[in-house]
Parts: structure tokens; C-alpha cells; sequence
């Protein structure tokens, strides 16, 4: 047996076996995306962090990378910001012609990392930082500081300002079983300028932090939680296979689902502060789930809630989760997150507060992403500022149901429903999920973003990745149905949307690049459609 | 080299299915449809002139095995299927059994294309043409299809027929226009000038020609028949809708995309009444107000129009609250505001109304479309939510029906009924039903007038466990031929002829006496029906005019307790003919239908009964024999009241033990006095049948309410401002809350000792701590070395499994702590008294974080179902403005009288009570006395009775997929097939359901 062949069947034993990295074989190629699993966008829209999952154990690693973001959007502006689909476009970006597109759409040949078409111009890499992890990373996740402003929604708001001390990507990882985390930038702009900050807030400058300097490009042990059982009172470590990842409105807490088994971890922040503050701590692990647990978000805290303050409302924050492989009736579930402040020490643990039926389907036993819309609750609350009764506005807000969507592979389906919260002070939400809208086979992720419409208004997309079928469905929630269909090349696993361009960014799992998705409306030929190719497509070697 | 692929293929094949370790490879059946979404059908045969193939729908019929797909000899139903996610549609030749192929010179079978996003598919009423509306946001459309290209031999084995976008004839409607829905009306309006007689264009300055278009793309055949044909479109986002002349698109030179000749717009809005302060509310009430009727009939009496389903808003009653009238308010503080509207679903009743859904304003707009080129709007139908009164109601599909009797079952009736039926898009997809008879003044839903002897289902809605995807009304006959050979249709069933019973020609659809044989039965349908596709893959088969209603009853009873009428006061009367079923409301107009006799003495007949006597369980679920010797001296009894003021026939109905509904066999053993008793046993309401369902009932003394029968966490925080630990010990002690923000305790039913009062109870609930004492390891017991250690605390409490808890002279004691007063968010609980005073451990000091906890009745049987569950009728005061944190109250809202699941013991030395009298259990199922011995001992704390009730009302509702998950679309009734087709989009491709077998019979994908 050659040495390929035994690392393959190495690699097959381990992804059967629970998928921990041999450690063996050679550094990942760099400048290079391979097998991603996670996308992710700074809130500023300078840089795009890829979770590379080395997904055949070719190498001896996994790596995150972090691209130059605005020069790519540059290059590339000719196919996005025009609505040429014709060749024409693809020599204004210096690209030749695609020679697959069955393959990979899109009339552009790709843009190769390691020799942009702007080389000539700008020496500077793309690829501007990187650092290796284990291997089968599942999920990458940003996140900035909240504002200190506790009524002032989400985690990395557009409106907001960068926060000095950055933000964190958190990356699942299932070769070590752990939370990997790195200290990134916010490249939000910085309104009033702050004086005395030594780097100033808002600048990209491509940080990408675990620690890797001093340990061999590798993520150092104080970037990886989960890993040791010292690091919390329980002794606990991350168990097999974690794999979705969300945090909280006010980042105080990280939940990770964990795919073979019906087991969910909990991380929080040193003694209930943010998880961006220091390296966080695995507290809990809620075992005994009735399935497999897949997706995860977090529930929106009501305003008023906000506005007292947790502690003086008895709130407990609350995560979303969906299975896969529950017998009996198909449900998602609430957990709460219980501070747990009142002991000495505090242990914070999870609590099962509420199950939910998925009845309009006629099975919902694999269900996968799930994404809820707290946009609605926010303007509301948004209109309630400095009005006179604005405390009361605020609690009738959270009467605002917030739209839920669940990424159902059995049958191919969007769950279409909402999150209603009965009681403006209470933890006591409900989930209802009203429609079922058929979907191609294979749907894993859900993300709500927006395309620009013709009069250049921003609308909101419910966009499912159907992984099987390689189509990304579009889905209108003012018109509730789906509206367009987005055909991808194989395997398309993340979708993140840049901040600034009505553009989306894809990453193809099966054949290692990332897509380009025009979302402009007024462009009649490439509107919802894959306009070019990040990096040269690498197909998976067995089908070379 | 072959080692390395065969190694990468067996590791890719696990890594490409999915992105992440232990994933199965998925398993696609390759199947010719794709995410099938709508289908209209033609009917069409070729002895006709190739040219006009078409013929009504009528004219077509099933055949009992597939006709080759060339075999014209007989007309075939074509089937036109959207294909949503090639933008194609299908063409199904539902004669033949087979998907045809557009395109046999493609591998693969190729349907036609007519862009991205078909929404809505319509065909002409003679079949010689369908239009397919697309709702591609880029380029939103209109594509017809004539009848003659669907012929096998006009299939493009030649190049020059090969279906395309540009060989169909197309129009391009407005910007923003994105369809979702059309209808074809027919233009009756005479004239003497244009072709067929009827009018060709709405305005007469219109540029119309009058030569006829060519054969294959005209309706000239059609329009002396049906009128000219005007296409109606709904375009949501212009909150419109539009007429389209549908001759005039036909006849379009294919291939072009020229923008659409609308002749007309008809600009919709949200015509609620006004609101805001001053207003009345938009609610049922008004509806009551608006035109109060009530169904004169139980067998008609599903739901009625406008009847009072609630008291008035927040009007105290009783010394309760009324649930009702107070919801949240929106941020202006007013009701809700007008929304742009948003047609969604189009359903036209034959008398030229059109119905309109709306997925953003509460309104069903209604459109006269009579003179489609002079529409006119009418006042709209307002869909709104007793239960959620503050809801904006939007919905999706709808249906209207055909004219139906008055009332079901009545041969002197009027046929002047209609109604339509609009799926609450946001309650689940449940079904709202109005009343649109030209003599209804309400225009809200109907409710129900029995909601107080079924409390469980909303009282204005039809809610089935899945949404409602789409619905449809069919009229399904099974015809008999006359004395004089002839074949009458409509013949509405009695029960109660005069005879010679055999001279009436109902008399052919009596029940069978077995209840085996054919006849009217719930699997025999007569009548008009509306069928529901569930979006678990169900159908669900709805009553609106059963010609078999009045078979379906009692045989010799008429009495209330059975939800019949009497026709003479006092006596019972006879009904030779009758299903001899449990309850005079088995059919009901607009409720599910029944799929199983409502009958005794058989399993496949589900009248309630129980199974065996219940059996008392103690403490230590050991089963407990009634020795009747003790004269209830030692154990408790559950017996049913004194049944003398039932109807001598219903009592074997009420109270049957083992499916006898024979009374007198078993009267010996069901005494209602616990001194002669011998057995167990309950009494059954049998008013409304749909109220029971065959489950296990438990009867446990101080059981714990099901919200928290697994326990859950919350903290105890002193009432006071002190610390927790110094709120029992300090000089002026005060009181714990527990709090648990999840618990919603009103919404859960849990009682302080105020509202157990009010009731004649002496307790009020209990919360009992289940939480361990920290670890002996645990530095907490070093903080607090003094105040309480482990040890101490164990004495004082007990461990979780062997607790120490409250007694008759110390209710709250041990870890017991009874709950003074309930709310919302938090329970106020009484002081806690401890058995020794000499060494008192505060409960904050051994429980030191947040507690685990149930809830259990205070001295009281808590009553559950194993499928109905616990019923309560607490909630949150409604006075109060922040729900979240507001006094549990009893409602006092009449119709929910029955929901009760907490019973109080009775001592064996009081009078016996009767059916229905006070002091008896009552819940919209049983009727039951629990009499308690002369004590029962604190440790009898979960001892209970239980029993398992057989029967119970089953609802008709059928899976369309056996072996496979089906997804399905749309309904439609398909008159000559008589079938429903349903298009699945799964895998099925499209599924033709028989209403006179209920079932699928035909799969074609």
C-alpha cells in the first residue's frame, strides 16, 4: 500500500472513527483555500476570514485565512458592479475565460490567490495572514464587541463603531475537539475619532491572532478552549464532534452544537463577561438530548429586558437548537443560559426550557441551519427612542414577531415560522413554524441577507444552501416564496454577504474556491447568479 | 494507482454528501417531476378537429387501466403540472398513466419551458388552452399553452415543434408585477359585433380585431359557451390585480414578450372598519354584534354565524376576570394600523365574486368580477382571532364552496349556503370559515357554539395538527337509480322515516347494521366536502353538507347529554335508520369528519368507554382493591355521580364500561355511592364528541402539575429587601418568591392559595425543592459554618430522594413551601415553618443556588390526560398592563368552564351528588366524585387512580404517502375524473386521491 493510499485510509478510518487529525503529513499549501467550511466578512467589509477544514487529511492541518477583502472587490468590480456576463467583463478584470462552467458557473476563468491579475500593480499577497488549526473545522463565526449601550442591538451592528479592542473569529473544530478563537480587527468606522487610542479603531490591518507566532503557525493552547479540563470547575473537556456555533446578543456566552451526539456546550466569558474579553470557558455540557444537535442561534433579548437590565428581570438568555436523528415528533428546542450568579463559585449551565413541534412538515427529523430575523424587534424598538412613552413602546415591542427559518433536509424544505415572546419581561418565547417551501435536495445552512432591488433598495433574502443540489434558493419573506435560485458549482457549504457591495461570497466545499454571487437586481444577466471564482477551483483528488 | 481511487472514493463518498463527518450518502430517486408546485387539466380528444381538441373537463372520465397514450379513442385528461425549479411545466397524460415527453429527441424527459418561478396555472373551461403565470422578479410573465400543442401527434418529433420559450406565446406584465396567483372569469356581456357574442374588449375604443386567430390559438369554440375569457391576476406587490383579455394573449405572435394589454385594474386596500380610540374593536364581539344567529340544529351546528364565543372584554363575572379584550398593545397604543395590500390566492365563486387573500393586511378582499371589465370592490371579509384579538390575521390559500343546503340532513332546507374557507397563515395554517350567503351580515369568522363542551380546540378556527397548505371543495355523489330507473342525485338520508321506509329512496343509503357493510358511514361520502392537503402530507376531509347527516346518531335517545335536540320534551324518540353512534354531533358542518363510527362495542367503533374500572395505585404504585366492606374508611373511590337524571337509553352511553352500551348489565357495579360501590368508574360528557380521544387518565393526589413534571430551575429571592438567608432569620422574618422567568406559571395553571379558596380548597399549590445540598466538598459550607452545615440541613429537609415534607399542622415545611399567591413570573410563598424550632436551618442557606423545583396541587387530585393533558383556566390577569408579570386569576369566560384538572375530595359521609351537579368533577370529558376516606395521610402524596378511556372521535385525515414523505402543493377537484389532484414536491409528481375510496390512486411522476 503506497503512502497516499494509507493516509487516505487513514483519513477514511478517522472520519469514521470521530474525525481527530493524524497530525501527519505535510503544512497546507498557503495562499490556498481547501475544502472550506466557513466563511465570515469583518463588519467594515476590509477582510474575508476563510476556515480552511483539510477536509481529506492531506496535510497536517487546517488553516484560517484572512484575504484583503477590498482589493478583491476591487478587481472583481467589473463582474459585479456591471451586470456584463460576457467575456467582454472578464478581460476588464484581467481574468480569462472559464473552461468548466458545468463545473464552476460563471463565464470568468478564476482569480488565482497567488497571482492576481492586479500582481503587477500591487505585489502585496491577498491571502494577508494565516494560522493553522486541526483538522475538520466546521463552522467560523465574528464577533465584535457590543455596545456598552445595552439597548443597542447585535454584536457587530453596521451602525455601530469599532471597538478598539477588536473582535474575535471562533472556529469549531473537530480534529482537536476545540473552540479555537482569534483576535481579529474591527474595521467598523470610528465615529467620534478616539484619542489616545495608540492603533486607531477602524483600521484593517489583517490581524489574525491565536497565538501562532510562538508556536509554529499553529494556534497556541490560550486559543483553544474546551481543550483542558483545568480550565473549568467541572473538569469538563469539549466532547466529539462539535460542529454549529452562536453566541448571544450580549456575548457572554458561546453555544456549540455537537453533531454525534445529543450534546450541547456551553462557553462563557470570565465570570459572566464577554467571551471577547478573555479566553473563554467550556462551563456546561447538556447531555441526553433526544437527537443529534445541529444548528443553534440565539434568541433576541426582549428591549425591556435589555433596558432593566438581566439580572433585574430573572432573564435568562436563550439559544435555538435543531436536531438531527430525534425519534418520535420532530422539534427544536429553547436552552437558557443560567448565570448561575447567585453561587460561590458560579457555575453557569444550560436548562432545557422549551420544546417545539415541527408539525407542517411531514418529517423534521434532520433538520440543519436555523437563522431568526431580529431585525423587526429592533426597528421597532429603533421608532420607540425619545418618544415620551418610550419604555412602554419598548415593551410592546417585544410583541414583534421575529421570523424564524430552519433548514430541513427530510424533506428538502425552508421552515418557515416565528418567534413570538408573550411577555415583554419573561423568558418565555415561542416558536411557531407555519410553512413548509419545498426545497432541492441537500439544504444544510440558512442566512438572511439582503439584494439591492432595482430603484437600489435593500430587500431582504432568506438565502438556503441546498449542498447536494448546488443550488443557493432565495427566498422572499415579504412575498413568501422563493424568488430566485442561484445555481453553484459542487458542494456549496457557506454564504456570507459583504457588508458594503450588494455581492455575496460562497465557498464551495467540494471543489476548494469561493463564488461571487451578483445580488443587484437591475442587472438583468447576472443578477442571482455566480459571477467569479476566488482562487483556483481545486476538484477533490480522487476525480482528477 | 486503482488502491489510491478506490481509498478516495470510499473516503469522498463520505466527505461529499455532506460537509461534516458520519453523514450517509443521500439517496435521490431520479423521477421525471421536479418540485411540482400547481396543475390545471384539460380534457382532450382528436375526433374533434386537431385543431380544437378541447372539450370540458366533464367530458372526460377515469378509466380502470391506463389507455396508450396514442389511443384517442376515448378522451384523455391532461394533466399541465408547474415545475418550479426548471421553470418548466410538465405534461402529465393522466389517461395513459404517463409523464409525456416534449422533446424525445433529449435524453431525459423535457417539458415546456416558461421561465423561472411558474406560480399559477389555469386552463380555459373547454380546454383549449391554459396560461401559466411567472413570477421571475427580472421578468414576471404570462405564457399560454395551446390545447392542440399537447397532442401526441403534434409532439415535436420534428425540429420545428420543439417547445421552447419562443414557440409559446407570451406577455410581460408591469414592473413590480410578480404573479401569484390567476383565474380565468368569463365575460358574459352581449354583443352583436364581436366573435361569439359576447363582448371581446373592455373599453370599446380598444384596438380588437375580429378575424379569428388561427385554429390551434383561438377560443372561439369556447366563448358562445363560457364567455369571453378574462384572465385575473394578482400582482402582490402593486397591490393589485389585473385583467388580462386571454384571446388576445393567445393569439400573440410566439416568441415576442410584449408588455401584457391590461384591461383593466382593479386597485385593492385594506377596508377594515376604522380604528384607533373610539373605534370599536375589531374582534369577534363585533362580529356578534354585527348579526348574532345560532345554528338551530346540533347536526348543523359546527359553526355558526356570529355566535357569542367569549363574554365581553374584560368584563369581571363571578368574581373572576374574563380572558378576553386585553391584548398587547402596539406602540401607538392603538389597534393595528393599515397594512398595503398584498393579494396573495384567488378563489371565484361562481356567482362572479371574487375572494382574495392577503399576506400583509387583515382583510380577504371580495370582488365583484361578474362584468370583469367593471369590477367592483365590496366591502371585504375580515379575518380575525378570538383567542389573539390584537393578531393581524394574514392569510394564504383559500376556497370558496358551492351553494349548500341550510342546514345539513334537512330534506325541506334551502340550498343558499356558501362559504369560504381561508387558511390563518400564522395559527398554524388553521382554517377560518365565513359565511358569504347573499343573506350573512358578518364578516368575520363563524365560531363555534359548543366551545364550551370542547375548550380545547380555538373556538373560531378549524386547527388540524399541520398547516393548511391549500384546500378545496368537491361534491361527491354515489347516485341510485329511482323507482323509475333514473339516477337521482342529492338525496338527502332520514333516520327517521315514515314509513314504508323501503318507497324512500334514501331509505338505499341507511347505515348498515353492522356498521360494517356499505352505507352511510364515515367513509361514505355524499355530499359536499372541503378537502385540506396538510403540509405533513395529509388530506383532511371537512363536513359542509353530508347528505347523510341525519342517519349519523343516536338510535334511541335524544338527549342533550348526547348533543341532540329533543324533538319532544321529556320522551326519547326512535330513529330506525340510525347509526346507532353515541352522539347526535358526530357530522358536523364545518368540523373534520368522523373516521370511525362513533359507536360502542367494537374497536373500530370509538364511542368513549373504559376499558376496566379505574384502579387506585398508593404511594407506592401498588395496586389497591375497594374493599366495600370498609365503608370508605381507608381508601378513596373515584366513582361517576348518580346518573337518574339521564335519559334511561343514555346511560349506557355515558357511562360504558368495556364498550357495553348496555346500562343495566353493568348498573350494579357503577353506583355512585362509595358505600355500595364495587368498582370504580367515571362518567363520559358526550356532548361533543370531538372533545375525546382514547388516552390514559391519572387522577393523583397532590400530583405535580405537568409544566414541571420533570422539574425545572429557578432561584428564591426574598420577598424582602434582605438577604436570602436573613429573610427567614432576622427579627421581622419575611418571605420567599421563587422566581423562574421560563415558568409562565398563570399559562401553566398553577393556584396560590387565593384562588384555592375561591374554590373551597384548602391549600393552595406547593412548590417541593428537588435540588440536592451542595457537595460535603463543596468551600459554600465553609461560608456559612453557623448559620447551617450539610448535616443539619439533611435532617431538617431530607435528601432529595427520601424529602423531608409538609404536614397537615406545617404545610409549608420541610421542602414544601405552599404558595401564598401566584404570578406570571413568580411564585410568593408562604413563610417557611420548620417541625424543630430548636434548630431552624433557612432554606437560602442549604439551598444556596438556584433551586430545582416542581410544582405540585395543594390537597387536590390533579386530573391528566396522557393526551389532552392538564386543563386549567388561569391566566394572568388581563387588567393588569405588563402580562409578564401580572396576579394569576381564574377566568371566568363561560366557555371555558370545563377546562378543569383539579378535582377535591369529598367525604363518603356527604350526599351523592347527580350528572352535572355542583360539586361534582366536571371537564369537557368526565364526570367523576373522588371520595376521600375520613383522612388521607400527608404520605399519600402521588398515590392515583387511573384508566385507560377507549374510543374517542378520530378525525379523517389521510396520508397521502405510504412509503414516502409527501409535500403537497395544491388541491384542485378534477370534475369527470372525479379525483383531487395534488401535486407533491417531493417525489410523487402528481397525485390523484379518490374521494369515494379515500385514497391515492394514481401516482404519476
Amino acid at each position: 500500500m503506497g503512502r497516499l493510499t494509507r493516509r487516505t485510509v487513514i483519513a477514511a478510518l478517522a472520519i469514521a472513527t470521530g474525525c481527530y487529525s493524524t497530525g501527519e503529513g505535510p503544512d497546507p499549501v498557503p495562499h490556498a483555500i481547501y475544502f472550506p467550511v466557513g466563511l465570515a466578512v469583518s463588519p467594515g467589509g476590509g477582510a474575508l476570514y476563510v476556515a480552511n477544514s483539510d477536509f481529506d487529511l492531506q496535510f497536517n492541518s487546517g488553516t484560517v485565512e484572512a484575504y484583503d477583502l477590498a482589493r478583491l472587490r476591487k478587481i472583481l468590480e467589473p463582474l459585479w458592479s456591471t451586470g456584463d456576463a460576457t467575456v467582454r467583463a472578464c478581460a476588464a478584470a484581467g481574468l480569462g475565460v472559464n473552461a468548466t462552467p458545468v463545473l464552476q458557473p460563471g463565464v470568468c476563468g478564476p482569480l488565482d490567490l497567488r497571482s492576481p491579475p492586479d500582481a503587477a500593480s500591487n505585489p502585496e499577497p491577498i491571502v494577508k495572514a494565516s494560522a493553522r488549526i486541526g483538522a475538520f473545522a466546521t463552522d467560523l463565526l465574528y464577533v465584535c464587541h457590543p455596545s456598552e449601550d445595552p439597548t443597542r442591538r447585535g454584536s457587530c451592528s453596521q451602525s455601530g463603531t469599532a471597538d478598539p479592542r477588536g473582535s474575535r473569529l471562533f472556529v469549531p473544530v473537530r480534529g482537536d475537539a476545540s473552540l479555537t478563537f482569534f483576535e481579529v480587527d474591527d474595521d467598523r468606522p470610528v465615529t467620534p475619532p478616539e484619542p489616545g487610542v495608540v492603533r486607531p479603531s477602524g483600521a484593517q490591518t489583517f490581524r489574525l491572532d491565536c497565538g501562532q507566532a510562538a508556536n509554529n503557525g499553529r494556534c497556541a493552547d490560550g486559543h483553544r478552549a474546551g481543550v483542558d479540563a483545568h480550565d473549568n470547575t467541572r473538569g469538563l473537556t469539549l466532547p466529539a464532534e462539535p460542529f454549529a456555533i452562536a453566541v448571544s446578543e450580549r456575548t457572554d456566552s458561546i453555544l456549540v452544537t455537537h453533531q454525534g451526539s445529543g450534546s450541547v456546550s456551553l462557553f462563557t466569558g470570565l465570570g459572566g463577561a464577554s467571551v471577547l474579553d478573555a479566553k473563554p470557558a467550556l462551563q456546561y455540557v447538556l447531555g441526553g438530548l433526544p437527537g443529534f444537535t445541529t444548528g443553534v442561534a440565539p434568541l433576541p433579548i426582549p428591549g425591556s429586558v435589555a433596558r432593566l437590565g438581566l439580572a433585574a428581570t430573572n432573564y435568562q438568555p436563550g439559544f435555538v437548537i435543531t436536531y438531527r436523528g430525534i425519534p418520535g415528533i420532530p422539534q427544536v428546542e429553547i436552552l437558557r443560559v443560567f448565570d448561575d450568579s447567585f453561587a460561590a463559585p458560579s457555575r453557569p449551565f444550560l436548562s432545557r426550557a422549551a420544546a417545539f413541534p415541527l408539525q407542517s412538515t411531514p418529517s423534521g427529523t434532520d433538520s440543519r441551519g436555523i437563522a431568526i430575523d431580529s431585525q423587526p424587534r429592533a426597528a421597532c424598538e429603533a421608532d420607540c427612542e425619545g418618544r415620551s412613552d418610550e419604555n412602554t413602546c419598548v415593551a410592546a415591542c417585544s410583541q414583534v414577531a421575529l421570523p424564524a427559518y430552519i433548514a430541513n433536509r427530510s424533506p428538502a424544505s425552508l421552515l418557515v415560522g416565528e418567534v413570538r415572546s408573550p411577555d415583554p419581561n419573561g423568558a418565555s418565547d415561542d416558536i411557531t413554524i407555519y410553512e413548509t417551501v419545498p426545497l432541492a435536495q441537500g439544504p444544510s445552512r440558512v442566512v438572511v441577507g439582503n439584494i439591492r432591488d432595482r430603484r437600489g433598495v435593500a430587500r431582504k433574502r432568506v438565502f438556503v444552501l441546498a449542498f447536494d443540489a448546488r443550488i443557493i434558493f432565495v427566498y422572499d419573506p415579504v412575498e413568501h416564496r422563493v424568488d430566485g435560485q442561484i445555481r453553484t458549482g459542487r458542494g456549496p457549504y457557506s454564504l456570507v454577504m459583504d457588508p458594503i457591495e450588494p455581492i455575496a461570497y460562497v465557498g464551495h466545499f467540494t471543489d476548494s474556491y469561493i463564488g461571487l454571487v451578483d445580488l443587484d437586481e437591475s442587472h438583468g444577466d447576472t443578477f442571482e447568479s455566480l459571477v467569479a471564482t476566488i482562487g483556483v477551483p481545486n476538484p477533490p483528488q480522487e476525480s482528477k | 494507482m486503482r488502491k489510491v481511487s478506490l481509498a478516495f472514493v470510499s473516503l469522498v463518498g463520505v466527505a461529499f454528501t455532506w460537509a461534516g463527518c458520519s453523514q450517509n450518502a443521500a439517496t435521490v430517486q431520479v423521477r421525471s417531476l421536479e418540485r411540482s408546485g400547481k396543475a390545471a387539466f384539460l380534457c382532450l380528444r382528436t375526433n374533434k378537429p386537431v385543431d380544437f381538441p378541447g372539450q370540458p373537463l366533464e367530458g372526460c372520465f377515469s378509466v380502470a387501466s391506463p389507455v396508450g397514450a396514442d389511443d384517442y379513442s376515448i378522451p384523455h385528461t391532461i394533466a399541465l403540472v408547474t415545475q418550479t425549479t426548471r421553470g418548466e411545466v410538465a405534461v402529465v397524460d393522466v389517461t395513459a398513466g404517463a409523464v409525456a415527453d416534449a422533446n424525445k429527441t433529449i435524453p431525459g424527459f423535457n417539458f415546456l419551458p416558461v421561465g423561472q418561478q411558474p406560480s399559477a396555472i389555469v386552463a380555459t373551461p373547454g380546454s383549449s388552452a391554459a396560461f401559466v403565470s411567472v413570477a421571475d422578479p427580472l421578468r414576471p410573465g404570462i405564457f399560454a399553452i395551446s390545447s392542440s400543442h399537447l397532442l401526441p401527434s403534434q409532439e415535436p418529433a420534428d425540429a420545428g415543434r420543439v417547445p421552447t420559450l419562443s414557440t409559446l406565446a407570451a406577455c410581460a406584465l408591469p414592473d413590480g408585477g410578480s404573479p401569484s396567483d390567476m383565474v380565468l372569469v368569463g365575460d358574459m356581456t352581449k354583443s352583436a359585433t364581436d366573435v361569439g357574442g359576447y363582448r371581446a374588449a373592455c373599453s370599446a375604443t380598444a384596438p380588437v380585431s375580429n378575424a379569428s386567430p388561427s385554429p390551434a390559438f383561438s377560443l372561439e369554440n369556447e366563448t358562445p359557451l363560457y364567455g369571453r375569457q378574462k384572465l385575473v391576476v394578482a400582482l402582490p406587490a402593486r397591490g393589485e390585480l389585473v385583467v388580462i383579455d386571454a384571446q388576445n394573449l393567445l393569439a400573440r405572435e410566439p416568441g415576442t414578450f410584449q408588455a401584457c394589454d391590461i384591461e383593466a385594474t382593479i386597485s385593492l386596500r385594506d377596508d377594515r372598519p376604522p380604528s384607533g380610540p373610539g373605534a370599536p374593536p375589531l374582534d369577534a364581539a363585533a362580529s356578534v354584534a354585527e348579526g348574532a344567529s345560532s345554528a338551530s340544529d346540533p347536526g348543523d351546528a359546527g359553526f355558526a354565524d356570529g355566535a357569542a364565543v367569549v363574554d365581553a372584554n374584560g368584563a369581571p363575572s363571578d368574581g373572576g376576570v374574563c380572558a378576553r379584550g386585553v391584548g398587547p398593545a402596539l406602540s401607538d397604543g392603538s389597534t393595528l394600523p393599515p397594512a398595503d395590500p398584498h393579494p396573495l390566492a384567488l378563489a371565484l365563486a361562481d356567482d362572479g365574486r371574487l375572494f382574495v387573500s392577503d399576506d400583509q393586511a387583515s382583510v380577504i378582499h371580495v370582488v365583484d368580477v361578474a362584468d370583469p371589465c367593471a369590477a367592483t370592490i365590496l366591502p371585504p371579509l375580515l379575518p380575525v382571532s378570538a383567542a389573539e384579538p390584537w393578531r393581524r390575521v394574514i392569510t394564504g390559500a383559500i376556497a370558496v364552496s358551492p351553494l349548500v343546503s341550510s342546514t345539513m340532513g334537512d330534506r325541506t332546507a334551502k340550498k343558499d349556503k356558501r362559504f369560504v374557507y381561508a387558511v390563518d397563515v400564522k395559527d398554524n395554517g388553521s382554517v377560518m370559515i365565513f359565511d358569504v350567503s347573499r343573506d350573512s351580515t358578518t364578516r368575520t369568522p363563524l365560531s363555534r357554539p359548543d366551545v364550551q363542551f370542547n375548550p380545547f380546540e380555538p373556538p373560531d378556527r378549524l386547527a388540524l395538527g399541520s398547516s393548511v397548505k391549500d384546500l378545496t371543495f368537491a361534491t361527491h355523489e354515489l347516485p341510485v337509480a329511482g323507482p323509475d330507473g333514473v339516477l337521482r342525485r342529492e338525496v338527502i338520508g332520514n333516520a327517521n322515516p315514515d314509513p314504508p321506509v323501503e318507497n324512500d329512496l334514501a331509505y338505499k343509503y341507511r347505515p348498515p347494521s353492522d356498521l360494517v357493510s356499505a352505507g352511510a358511514g364515515p367513509r361514505t361520502l355524499r355530499g359536499t366536502f372541503a378537502f385540506l392537503a396538510l403540509s405533513n402530507g395529509q388530506v383532511a376531509v371537512v363536513d359542509v353538507d353530508d347528505y347523510d347527516a341525519d342517519f349519523r346518531r343516536p338510535e334511541n335517545s335524544d338527549s342533550e347529554l348526547l348533543g341532540c335536540t329533543p324533538r319532544v320534551m321529556g320522551e326519547e324518540s326512535e330513529y330506525p335508520l340510525a347509526s346507532q353512534e353515541a352522539s347526535c354531533r358526530v357530522v358536523e358542518r364545518h368540523r373534520v369528519r368522523s373516521a370511525a363510527y362513533f359507536s360502542n362495542n367494537s374497536s373500530l367503533r370509538r364511542a368513549p368507554t373504559m376499558q376496566a374500572p379505574p384502579i387506585f395505585y398508593d404511594q407506592d404504585k401498588t395496586v389497591r382493591s375497594i374493599d366495600p366492606k370498609n365503608g370508605g374508611e381507608l381508601l378513596p373511590r373515584m366513582l361517576g355521580p348518580n346518573l337518574d337524571n339521564v335519559g334511561i337509553n343514555a346511560r349506557g352511553l355515558v357511562a360504558s364500561l368495556s364498550g357495553s352500551n348496555e346500562f343495566s348489565k353493568v348498573a350494579s357495579d357503577l353506583n355512585a355511592n362509595p358505600t355500595q360501590a364495587k368498582s370504580n368508574w367515571v362518567a363520559f360528557d358526550l356532548r361533543e364528541p370531538r372533545a375525546h380521544v382514547g388516552q390514559t387518565w391519572s387522577v393523583v393526589y397532590e400530583g405535580r402539575l405537568p409544566r414541571w413534571a420533570q422539574g425545572s430551575q429557578g432561584r428564591l429571592q426574598c420577598a424582602a429587601d434582605k438577604s436570602a438567608i436573613a429573610c427567614e432569620t432576622d427579627a421581622d422574618p419575611s418571605h420567599f418568591d421563587l422566581y423562574d422567568s421560563s415558568a409562565a406559571f398563570c399559562d401553566s395553571g398553577a393556584e396560590g392559595a387565593d384562588l384555592a379558596a375561591a374554590q373551597g380548597i384548602a391549600s393552595g399549590d406547593v412548590v417541593e425543592i428537588l435540588s440536592d445540598f451542595p457537595d460535603l466538598n463543596d468551600p459554600y459550607w465553609t461560608t456559612v459554618a453557623g448559620t447551617c452545615s450539610r448535616s443539619e440541613c439533611e435532617i431538617e429537609y431530607g435528601l432529595a430522594d427520601k424529602p423531608v415534607r409538609g404536614t397537615g399542622a406545617a404545610p409549608s415545611s420541610g421542602r414544601d413551601l405552599v404558595v401564598e399567591k401566584a404570578y406570571q413570573d413568580h411564585l410568593a410563598l408562604r413563610p417557611h415553618e420548620r417541625t424543630s424550632s430548636a434548630k431552624k436551618k433557612p432554606v437560602a442557606c442549604c439551598f444556596p443556588y438556584p433551586i430545582r423545583y416542581t410544582v405540585r396541587a395543594g390537597k387536590q387530585w390533579i386530573v391528566t390526560g396522557s393526551v389532552t393533558g392538564f386543563a386549567h383556566h388561569v391566566l394572568p390577569d388581563p387588567s393588569q398592563p405588563d402580562p409578564s408579570i401580572a396576579a394569576c386569576v381564574l377566568s371566568c369566560d363561560r366557555n371555558l368552564a370545563l377546562r378543569n384538572g383539579r378535582a377535591a375530595g369529598r367525604r363518603s359521609t356527604m350526599p351523592v351528588l347527580a350528572f352535572g351537579e355542583e360539586g361534582v368533577f366536571r371537564s369537557a370529558q368526565l364526570q367523576f366524585v373522588v371520595w376521600e376516606p375520613k383522612e388521607l395521610d400527608p404520605s399519600s402524596r402521588d398515590s392515583l387512580f387511573q384508566f385507560d378511556e377507549g374510543g374517542g372521535f378520530s378525525l379523517m385525515s389521510i396520508s397521502l404517502g405510504t412509503t414516502s414523505l409527501v409535500l403537497p402543493q395544491s388541491i384542485r377537484y378534477v370534475p369527470g375524473l372525479d379525483r383531487l389532484a395534488i401535486p407533491d414536491a417531493v417525489a410523487q409528481g402528481l397525485l390523484l386521491f379518490n374521494p369515494g375510496s379515500l385514497s391515492v390512486t394514481q401516482a404519476l411522476f
